[in-house]
């Protein structure tokens, strides 16, 4: 028998409610029994599944000023609609941004930036129409969106010593393929913290289209900094314009991505959850396109992808397509001996794979990928440098939370997002503020979870 | 607190001019946004009503009773794989999604999913352990799955964490095929006897 005084207490509250052509859903939390709400411990089993990437489930927001409003209803969404609905900031209007590093001018010592920022998405899409439907310009629509009002004033161009030595690697792998012939069929996919995503992209767009992946906005409170995405923009501009210009159009896609998309993210009352997954272009697509062979460039040796990309990694493997790994660690200028031996001029600037100026040789037969211009060169010396172990990767199917789907969804579209993964618990009403949305999404009437 | 997780999922032979879908429909877009203990039992009344009105058309089906350990997991995995479809919005593009989603034009099913987490050890667990309390022959037939479905309305959601309804697709134009569900996705379905 049920406790009276339980059924005049407890109430379902719906968390999600979805009617779309291909789906009619509901779903329903009960609040009141959750004294010591179990979230927790679920959310631990979950970061199980994370290696190195904590908490990936959960969602969420509670700002202190929408307490008032914790009476209303809740409404789950997406974290992005709900920045197209309320504004870029929604909930954290006036806090600042924090840009480390900002630079007055961008790399061309322009100080007039400011003038161009709603031309930013524009200036950055590849010159190449057959890459342009894999562009995804979320990011940069946030300076041209009447909802991105008020971010413009934050932004500055951004520019770390991080950022400058991952330009000079990156330049040092377009070295490998700046012959044409080398570079066919191959694409990069550059995958590190955003800014340093941005300044190697522009270290490769002279050989190489970037195709940029960038698929949310900022928030002052963001789990993302997408801000210094948009600032690293900034300062790289002008690279990215005249590379533009200069470029074969049929240059081959480097595609760049933010690793922090999948942040470690827990329970964090004052975080707003604006991480997303990547979009890479499918098999088909990438057959399509040519591709072959795909490098994955991470900003140090990594034992594999990130894991939104398994899938599609694998999938490429099936289809044939080599995929393999390399850090911009790898390179490095040439000690000052080696530069004088090969007759080169002593710089810390220019670098090479391993450190040394024949690395280029090395790379080629270790990856034992095709090069023209490299075919038949043998050289039987030692890198000063160690380098990552990434010729040997070979992608290979591992459970991840992004993983095709086996229960129930549809197979084969796009990837399965956790259920809470850059969601928000939004709670309209007289306050207008949020609700914390606890594991899951789950949202909590008296705030505990 | 460890819970059990219940689940049951049915692809339903969808007839020209059934007014099953729509109902269905009706029933879950008609329910309110937060419900109590009396109205969420009415709720699943109707849903098992109207759901095992198809019973002689259950063609092919799941179920599961997790208890302890993973049931949270496998909750929240039933409910996101199933929205996952709605989190992939943006990587389907147009027309192709559609080849890529459905193997047929043929719109012969709706898919009906349920979904449970009770409180380990509660009497709302006891039910669902004696209503699954089957010989393995009776696993996969529609009256086994009709006695599932009707397990929804006798919990006491006094003891219920959380429930979810799914209805696929949500449109009266569309549907699944047969080879949409026997592909894909869809392969842990078993047909029903």
């Amino acid at each position: 028998m049920t406790d009276p005084t339980l059924l005049g207490s407890k109430s379902f509250h719906r968390l999600v409610f979805i009617t779309r052509d291909d789906l009619l859903a509901a779903r329903w939390w009960h609040e009141g029994m959750e004294g010591a709400i179990t979230v927790s411990p679920n959310r631990r089993t979950a970061l199980k599944y994370l290696v190195g990437l904590g908490g990936l489930f959960g969602a969420g927001l509670l700002l202190r000023a929408g307490c008032d409003a914790m009476g209303d209803p809740a409404v789950n969404m997406d974290a992005l609609e709900l920045q197209y609905k309320e504004g870029w900031a929604v909930g954290a209007t006036g806090t600042s941004l924090i840009i480390p590093d900002a630079m007055p001018a961008d790399s061309e010592g322009n100080t007039g930036w400011a003038s161009r920022l709603n031309l930013l998405g524009q200036d950055l899409s590849p010159g190449d129409p057959t890459l342009a439907p894999f562009n995804v310009r979320t990011l940069f629509e946030v300076l041209n969106n009447p909802r991105g009002a008020g971010l413009a004033p934050l932004l500055r161009p951004m520019h770390s010593v991080a950022m400058d030595v991952g330009n000079h690697a990156a330049q040092a792998l377009a070295a490998l393929f700046s012959e044409e012939a080398d570079r066919q069929g191959t694409a990069l996919i550059l995958d590190m913290p955003g800014p340093l995503s941005v300044a190697a992209a522009a270290g490769v767009s002279n050989v190489f289209s970037p195709v940029f992946l960038f698929d949310n906005w900022p928030h002052p409170l963001g789990v993302v900094p997408s801000h210094q995405v948009l600032a690293a923009s900034l300062y790289h501009r002008p690279e990215f314009v005249a590379a533009n210009a200069r470029r074969a159009t049929s240059a081959p896609p480097a595609f760049v991505l933010d690793n922090q998309r999948l942040a470690p993210y827990r329970d964090e009352s004052d975080r707003f959850d604006n991480r997303y997954l990547a979009r890479l272009p499918g098999t088909d697509k990438m057959e399509a396109l040519g591709i072959k062979r795909v490098l994955y460039v991470t900003a140090s040796p990594e034992a594999h992808e990130l894991d939104d990309l398994n899938d599609d990694f694998v999938a490429l493997k099936k289809k044939d397509i080599d995929v393999k790994m390399v850090a911009l660690s790898d390179f490095a200028p040439a000690p000052a001996e080696l530069l004088q031996a090969n007759h080169l001029p002593p710089t810390e600037r220019t670098y090479y794979y391993g450190g040394h100026p024949h690395g280029g040789l090395f790379f080629w037969s270790s990856y034992h990928w095709y090069s023209p211009s490299y075919a038949g060169r043998t050289w039987s010396g030692t890198l000063p440098r160690t380098v990552s172990t990434g010729q040997t990767f070979a992608p290979s199917p591992r459970p991840t939370l992004f993983s095709s789907r086996t229960v129930g969804g549809l197979s084969g579209v796009g990837k399965q997002k956790p259920s809470g993964f850059g969601r928000v618990s939004y709670r309209s009403g007289s306050g207008g503020g949020f609700g914390r949305s606890g594991s899951f999404g789950r949202s909590s009437s008296n705030g505990s979870g | 607190m460890d819970y059990t997780f219940f689940g049951v999922q049915i692809a339903i032979k969808a007839f020209f001019r059934d007014p099953l879908r729509q109902n269905l429909a009706k029933v879950i877009a008609g329910s309110a946004a937060d419900q109590t203990l009396f109205e969420k039992r009415a709720f699943w009344k109707k849903v098992a009503a109207v759901g095992n009105q198809a019973m002689p058309v259950f063609e092919f089906g799941y179920w599961d009773l997790i208890r302890g350990g993973k049931a949270q997991d496998e909750f929240e995995t039933w409910c996101s794989e199933i929205e996952g479809a709605l989190a992939s919005e943006k990587e389907e593009m147009g027309a192709q999604a559609d080849e890529v989603n459905r193997l047929s034009a043929n719109k012969d099913y709706i898919l009906l999913t349920a979904a449970v987490l009770v409180e380990r050890g509660s009497n709302s667990d006891l039910t669902l352990g004696e209503r699954c309390d089957l010989p393995e022959p009776d696993y996969f037939t529609r009256q086994t799955f009709a006695k599932l479905l009707a397990s929804f309305p006798l919990l006491n959601f006094g003891n219920v964490q959380a429930d979810a309804v799914y209805l696929m697709p949500g449109s009266e134009d569309d549907g699944f095929s047969q080879e949409d569900l026997l592909g894909g996705g869809y392969k842990y379905l078993k047909p029903l006897t």
